[in-house]
């Protein structure tokens, strides 16, 4: 539905976006995931055929965006980060004018508007002029904007950024419930709405991609061996010889404090009460074990935040290229 | 063709429903009233100065009208550059150009359609101020001719005005910025003509033919020439063009 064939994009020297390819399937919620200024929008903004890629291909809807912009256009809603409103309009003055716009046939951009509005709750902010709405409402006739001509395929910029939040449950709510009948890319960097609205998410950073696929399955790619902590009140010098001993254990790791200990198990193989075991035999005093899970922050931290380890490489390797 | 109209309509719907065009129609009409009575001032002054029957070159019309729409034209340098300052800039500004450049109406369809808009205000402020001959029309006989070449000549030069005023536009987020620009580049065109004495007369051939000034008396001396008309066309569909290439250049800086 939506297919990015290694996209870039530099505004003079800087490269905002470098090599972006994923793809997303019909009917999915795809979730677009990185901190600010990791070419999140410069993505949206060139499959919205807002700007031109400097090189790569974007299709939308099976139509590139560069050859036939037009036809791609005509199948895609657009929420950029600040919703694009009218002022000095009403909300079904704005609706009807985007529907036509968007090339709603004549005689179906009442039901079009009517829909819209009711889709995303902004009933009550209809008839009223948007200067005057308050900032969720704004949010929501802007998602309104975008579905008016019920287009195939959504791309939402940071959708509920600026709600309070209640007003994001009720945007998620609205959201998902355009799942099935409209492919949606959507770009947060809230990180729980990823998980409680996408169906799979592509971490971005720096321009680059880090990773595409299902949030359970990053966590378990990520997670290739099941890792256990162990805290210890003293470290005897044949403690950790004898947990690499403890049969389906990989490897063992000095942890990130003193006395603690990062015990790597092979997958499936729960070796947790051997370790409590093998602890206390050796006479460490067993303060914590604790079996290491992924939250998908600390998924997306993974495959983000690598600053402090590439500088402790002196700058070689990925830090290097990326700089 | 539905794009252009679709947004013409919006910007018309925008100018009509914002003070800017009710401010910018009052203060052209407020500074061509006062100068219309004092033309007429001046023509009732040389009617009771007359000695038996008048001249044949004494014509109402060349004396109320001509110097009117040479006056017109030079209020027109500072009024258009305000009408048509928000056309694009504002869209940047509001960042609704996002929504109207992923919207599948081409960069032409937009620029033409806004400046649809700003030829269909230019021509409601033309139709009231047919009020100025209508009214003498009452009393007296007006030479039709003259008055029809004028105001094709106003016409052709708000045309070219807008186009001007509207590329500008494009050049900027800040409104008055804009008018600033709009307002540089027709006074520009317009002191071109005053270049005469400076420069030799190749160059000045050049400079006086590229003026507002020396096309526009032409037309509002009676003379209907095709080299007048081909000029302000011209100048309008090449600022056109210019407004069209600065939104779709955006795309690629």
């Amino acid at each position: 539905m939506i297919q990015a064939d290694s996209l870039s994009r530099n505004y003079g020297e800087r490269w905002a976006i470098r090599d972006v390819s994923f793809q997303a399937r019909e009917g999915e919620i795809l979730g677009f995931l990185g901190p600010n200024g990791a070419g999140k929008t410069t993505t949206m903004r060139i499959l919205t055929g807002f700007l031109a890629p400097t090189s790569g291909r974007a299709s939308v809807a099976g139509f590139d965006v560069v050859e036939k912009p037009m036809e791609a256009k005509r199948r895609l809603g657009y929420l950029p980060e600040t919703p694009p409103l009218y002022e000095d309009f009403t909300t079904r003055e704005y609706l009807t004018f985007v529907a036509r716009l968007k090339r709603v046939e004549r005689r179906k951009v009442v039901d079009a508007v009517d829909r819209a509005i009711e889709l995303c709750g902004v009933e009550e902010a209809a008839d009223r002029l948007i200067r005057n709405l308050s900032r969720g409402y704004r949010q929501r006739v802007g998602l309104a904007h975008a579905i008016v001509h019920d287009p195939e395929v959504l791309i939402l910029d940071e959708p509920t950024s600026a709600m309070d939040p209640r007003q994001m449950v009720e945007m998620r709510k609205v959201i998902k419930g355009l799942r099935g009948s409209h492919t949606i890319i959507l770009s947060t960097h809230i990180l729980p709405e990823a998980t409680a609205v996408c169906d799979r998410v592509v971490i971005i950073d720096e321009g680059a991609i880090v990773a595409v696929d299902t949030y359970e399955q990053l966590a378990a790619r990520l997670r290739s061996s099941e890792k256990t902590l162990v805290r210890t009140a003293r470290t005897p010098d044949d403690l950790q010889p004898r947990l690499s001993r403890i049969p389906g254990v990989l490897h063992v790791a000095p942890g990130s404090s003193r006395g603690e200990m990062v015990v790597e198990a092979s997958l499936g193989h729960d070796v947790r009460e051997q370790v409590a075991r093998t602890v206390v035999d050796a006479g460490a005093g067993l303060l914590e074990l604790r079996p290491i899970a992924m939250s998908l922050e600390e998924v997306f931290l993974r495959l983000v935040t690598h600053e402090e380890g590439t500088a402790d490489d002196g700058g070689t390797g990925e830090g290097g290229v990326r700089a | 063709m539905t794009g252009v109209l679709v947004i013409a309509r919006k910007e018309l719907k925008q100018l009509f429903t914002s003070p800017i065009a009710y401010v910018a129609l009052a203060m052209f009409f407020l500074i061509i009233g006062f100068l219309f009575f004092s033309l007429i001032g001046v023509y009732t002054s040389q009617v009771l100065q007359l000695q038996g029957p008048p001249p044949p070159d004494f014509d109402p019309t060349r004396i109320i009208f001509s110097p009117l729409f040479q006056d017109a034209s030079f209020v027109l340098i500072l009024l258009v550059p305000i009408l048509t300052m928000r056309l694009v800039s504002e869209e940047d500004r509001a960042h609704t150009m996002e929504l109207l450049a992923t919207s599948p109406v081409s960069s032409t369809a937009i620029v033409l359609g806004k400046y649809l808009a700003g030829i269909v205000l230019f021509l409601v402020l033309l139709a009231i101020s047919a009020y100025m001959p209508l009214s003498l029309a009452v009393m007296g006989r007006l030479d039709w001719g003259l008055l029809a070449a004028s105001y094709l000549g106003l016409l052709l030069l708000g045309a070219a005005f807008l186009a001007i005023g509207l590329f500008a536009s494009t050049l900027n987020d800040n409104q008055i910025v804009s008018a600033a620009i709009g307002f540089a580049l027709l006074l520009l065109f317009w002191v071109l003509g005053f270049a005469q004495q400076a420069s030799g007369s190749a160059i000045q051939q050049i400079l006086s033919s590229l003026s507002f000034s020396t096309h526009f008396s032409n037309l509002s001396s009676g003379v209907v020439d095709s080299q007048d008309i081909v000029f302000f066309l011209s100048l309008a569909g090449f600022f056109v063009f210019l407004g069209v290439l600065a939104l779709e250049s955006r795309k690629w800086r």
